[in-house]
């Protein structure tokens, strides 16, 4: 499973794929407050992005991906 | 280049050329309704054809002109003028596309353009509601009007791109890089054609910033759907279009390509700080500043040709007027050096396109004194005193273009095609007149189709007659012996030989070309082999893989298509008796999966194909058996032949191994019939067998039926022909190292005892071999059905590439001759059958 689901956050690892998406939405609807780590995530299919854009969980880990950092914080921390 | 490939190629020609007819003869019957049908048919073949391949330019036309016909076909549009114009005209885009395809292999991505233009133009002619569901793509379905009236709004904004970005940007720009903003909106659907366009932004060519933003308000969680795509990318990169068209071109529809203008980094490099971070001290009049910079020079480029000089004025008056009030601005004194830069590079701009030389000098003098005091009032002044000039200069009708393209936004252009193509260089360009009419092909520059359909009887005579070349030139020789025996003179001879030559190789290539034309690879069979299996293995419970191998082999048409059939006949064979099922497999310590191989490869001037299961084999005490109980065999025989010659034993008629008839096999007329098929090619077919270990059967045919190689040898005064495929070698034995064991001849050759016949007491001739003066025989290796035999000879001659006739009338009962054939000097020679005589 590219997505590990903790009890209060969950783990991305690798590419996250679009079959992800549905399972990532359920969790985070049924935790509001979850955290995320991204930090061994090399890319997430643009489903799951927009589940996180739409959630806006807390980032415990940004990626060690530079170049997806970037995205993703512009992404998902639009005021910063 | 691949077959598949080529057939496609030949095929959309000659598809393009058929929708053309049909449509012209549609004008003269426009509501032919069989007419009609034909034509949508002939557009969704091709359509689904080019959807085999990566070519997305082409299929996008077709599926367009698939759509629009559809609708004809349904009655909801009639027929017109203006639809046959553009169907053809996209059938000429069809065929420059196939141009590019045949020289390049592949569709240059600059062609996406024209051909998302193209689709355009073609659902232009549908009504409104039908675009929008025949077409998942989000842009494309738009008229053009719309997508011109929203144009001037989808300006790029720079603004959302981080300061220190937009001053890399810039500084690549002035180093003379061309930077591209792109606007993606992937389909909402695209997550279902198995798009990532997160990805493809990710993966865009020389990316330097992005953002993904959604393309409306995105819904509360609980209501999300994850399946609908709902974002939007923005892009700055700074790869060329080229590369950028290539990266998108599965989409482009779904991009904007907008070539960025250095101008807008800097120019919102004032307005984008103070609006992104709005500080609440700025005065009211600062945010009309930020508004009104990049739109004003803007909103001028995208109508500049319908405004007045009023117009011009007022825009003229606001510039101005905002360039005042940012100068009097003081809320963040650091800024000032920057404010003061960008203020007089928009004057400085403004006074050249007005083509006032005066101006602009004062204008630069007076911002030098600024920067160096780093007080903006001299300048303001300088604004509120030569402002009315300015504009007055602006009224007059325009001096010299101004050298600087990127002037032109700022100018009352006279030129609004060039400053339209300078920001809209999007795909969504509206299709205008001069738009669609490109690619019309057909009067000036038609580009035939470069392969020929030849009827199969031209090519036989064409073959027949280079056979009766290659024999009336091996007349020469003879002329020349001739010419210097009979008639003495040894200069003509020695001048016709050398004509020989010539003629020889000329004879030689000509024969090589006609082949070439009638060559296919083996491949034309094979192709078929997949799915057959697939069906029959379903159908039997079997568990098998089908090996292909070599399937660019080539041969005679005519050898490629008799062996389809005996090639069937063995897959089909090999699948109902020689594979086991998975549980007979597993019982015997197999894999599960059998595997039946064809291979076919080139072995000199034949081809041989190998079908080779590894299945259960055959047994050749069942053979032996069940050819006595039929009366195939006697049962001397029974106890004579080996297991080998037993197994081939199967290619007798009436033979069946399988004690069930089924309707695959069985019927024991299969192997028959595959002897009897791949003989009449002048082909052999033997088979190996290993009990329990699988089956090889092995068919070797020549290349080509037409020519023959034989070696002449003389033997008793005679000539005889042998054919060179049984040929080994020829050797010359000194009568002494004959050895006689028992009855036969042999003699050491190659650390190999060889048995040694006489070709005459073979022929039934009572004279024996003749020697040489030294003492020597001449042995001629041969070899027949495996074994190495020597033949022996009175002398060596040629060898002569001969057409064979077969022996016709009561001669073809002789089966020492496989036929015979006419010598240049009008002799007859008979070709030696050379497995029958030994």
């Amino acid at each position: 499973m590219p997505i590990e689901f903790k009890r209060s956050s969950a783990v991305f690892r690798d590419v996250i794929s679009v079959e992800e998406a549905e399972g990532l939405l359920e969790w985070l609807q049924r935790k509001p407050g979850a955290k995320v780590d991204l930090a061994s995530c090399s890319h997430l299919h643009t489903a799951n992005l927009q589940v996180l854009m739409t959630a806006r969980p807390t980032i415990s880990g940004w990626p060690e991906n530079a170049q997806l950092r970037a995205w993703l914080e512009t992404a998902l921390n639009p005021g910063a | 280049m691949t077959p598949l490939l080529e057939q496609f190629l030949s095929e959309s020609r000659e598809f393009s050329q058929g929708i053309g007819e049909k449509l012209m003869q549609m004008e003269d019957a426009p509501s032919d309704q069989g007419l009609i049908n034909e034509l949508f048919r002939l557009v969704h073949t091709l359509k689904g054809n080019s959807g085999l391949f990566t070519f997305p330019e082409m299929t996008r036309v077709l599926h367009a002109g698939e759509d629009l016909l559809g609708l004809v076909r349904n009655g909801q549009i009639a027929y017109s003028r203006e639809l046959a114009d553009r169907l053809l005209d996209a059938m000429d885009f069809v065929m420059v596309l196939c141009g590019d395809i045949e020289t390049t292999e592949r569709i240059d991505a600059s062609r996406a353009q024209d051909s998302g233009r193209m689709a355009e133009s073609l659902r232009a002619l549908m009504p409104e509601a039908q675009t929008v569901q025949s077409d998942s793509a989000t842009n494309s379905g738009k008229s053009p009007k719309a997508t011109q009236d929203a144009h001037p709004a989808e300006l790029p904004p720079l603004v959302e791109v981080p300061e220190a970005m937009r001053n890399e940007a810039l500084r690549q720009c002035h180093q003379g890089e061309t930077l591209h903003w792109i606007c993606y909106t992937p389909a909402p659907d695209c997550f279902f054609q198995g798009d990532d366009p997160f990805f493809s932004a990710r993966q865009t060519p020389g990316l330097l910033w992005g953002s993904a933003k959604p393309t409306e308000p995105l819904p509360p969680l609980a209501e999300l759907d994850t399946y609908r795509c709902l974002l939007k990318f923005h892009l700055l990169t700074g790869a060329s279009r080229e590369e950028l068209d290539e990266h998108y071109r599965y989409v482009p529809d779904q991009v904007r390509i907008v070539r960025v203008d250095p101008r807008w980094l800097s120019l919102s490099e004032d307005s984008s700080a103070e609006s992104t971070q709005p500080v609440p001290a700025i005065p009211q009049g600062a945010d009309g500043v930020a508004n009104l910079l990049p739109a004003a020079p803007l909103q001028k480029t995208a109508e500049p040709s319908n405004s007045t000089a009023d117009d011009k004025a007022a825009a003229l008056e606001s510039i101005l007027s905002a360039q005042q009030q940012i100068l009097m601005l003081d809320d963040r004194p650091d800024w000032g050096v920057g404010r003061l830069k960008a203020v007089g590079s928009v004057l400085l701009n403004l006074a050249k396109a007005a083509g006032d030389q005066e101006a602009a000098s004062e204008i630069e003098a007076v911002l030098a004194e600024c920067l160096v005091t780093g007080q903006s009032s001299l300048l303001v002044l300088w604004l509120e005193a030569s402002r009315d000039h300015l504009i007055a200069s602006h009224a007059a009708p325009p001096g010299p273009p101004a050298p600087n393209p990127s002037n032109a936004a700022a100018s009352p252009s006279k030129e609004p095609k060039e400053s339209a193509s300078e920001t809209d260089a999007g795909p969504a360009k509206p299709a205008t007149d001069e738009a669609i009419k490109f690619g019309r092909r057909a009067e000036d520059n038609a580009t035939g189709p470069r392969s020929l359909k030849v009827d199969q009887a031209k090519i036989d005579r064409l073959m027949n007659l280079i056979g009766e070349l290659v024999v009336s030139k091996n007349a020469l020789p003879y002329l020349a012996q001739r010419a210097e025996a009979h008639y003495g003179v040894r200069e003509l001879s020695r001048e016709i030989k050398g004509e020989y030559s010539v003629i020889n190789r000329i004879a030689d290539e000509m024969q090589d070309a006609i082949m070439q034309v009638r060559m296919m690879a083996v491949s034309f069979v094979f192709q078929r082999f997949p799915r057959l299996v697939r069906d029959i293995s379903r159908k039997l419970g079997k568990e098998v893989q089908l090996v292909l191998e070599g399937e660019q082999t080539e041969a005679d048409k005519n050898i490629i298509e008799s062996l389809a059939d005996p090639l069937i006949h063995i897959v089909r064979n090999s699948l109902d008796h020689g594979l086991e099922t998975p549980e007979v497999r597993r019982a015997c310590g197999k894999p599960e999966i059998g595997t039946i191989t064809i291979r076919a490869a080139q072995e000199a001037d034949r081809v041989v194909i190998e079908i080779t299961d590894d299945g259960k084999g055959i047994d050749p005490a069942i053979i032996k058996r069940k050819a006595y109980e039929k009366g195939l065999i006697d049962e001397a025989a029974l106890e004579r032949i080996d297991n080998r010659e037993a197994v081939n034993l199967i290619f007798a008629a009436g033979l069946s191994t399988s004690e069930v008839v089924s309707d695959l096999s069985g019927r024991g007329v299969g192997m028959d019939v595959v002897r009897t098929a791949v003989q009449k090619i002048n082909g052999t077919v033997v088979i190996e067998s290993v009990l329990g270990k699988g089956t090889t059967i092995r068919i070797s045919l020549p290349l080509s039926m037409a020519v023959t190689q034989v070696m002449i040898v003389e033997s008793d005064g005679q000539l005889f022909g042998v054919p060179m495929d049984n040929v080994v070698e020829t050797v010359r034995v000194p009568r002494s190292d004959l050895r006689a064991i028992k009855q036969s001849l042999t003699a050491v050759l190659r650390g190999r005892i060889v048995p040694l016949k006489a070709l005459n007491t073979l022929l039934g001739i009572s004279a024996g071999p003749r020697a040489n003066s030294d003492d020597e025989l001449a042995v001629l290796l041969v070899q027949a059905g495996g074994e190495v035999l020597g033949l022996l000879v009175d002398g060596f001659k040629e060898t002569i590439g001969l057409i064979q006739k077969p022996l016709g009338g009561f001669l073809s009962g002789l089966s020492a001759y496989s036929g015979s054939a006419l010598m240049g000097d009008g002799s007859v020679l008979m070709i030696l059958n050379i497995r029958e005589i030994v």
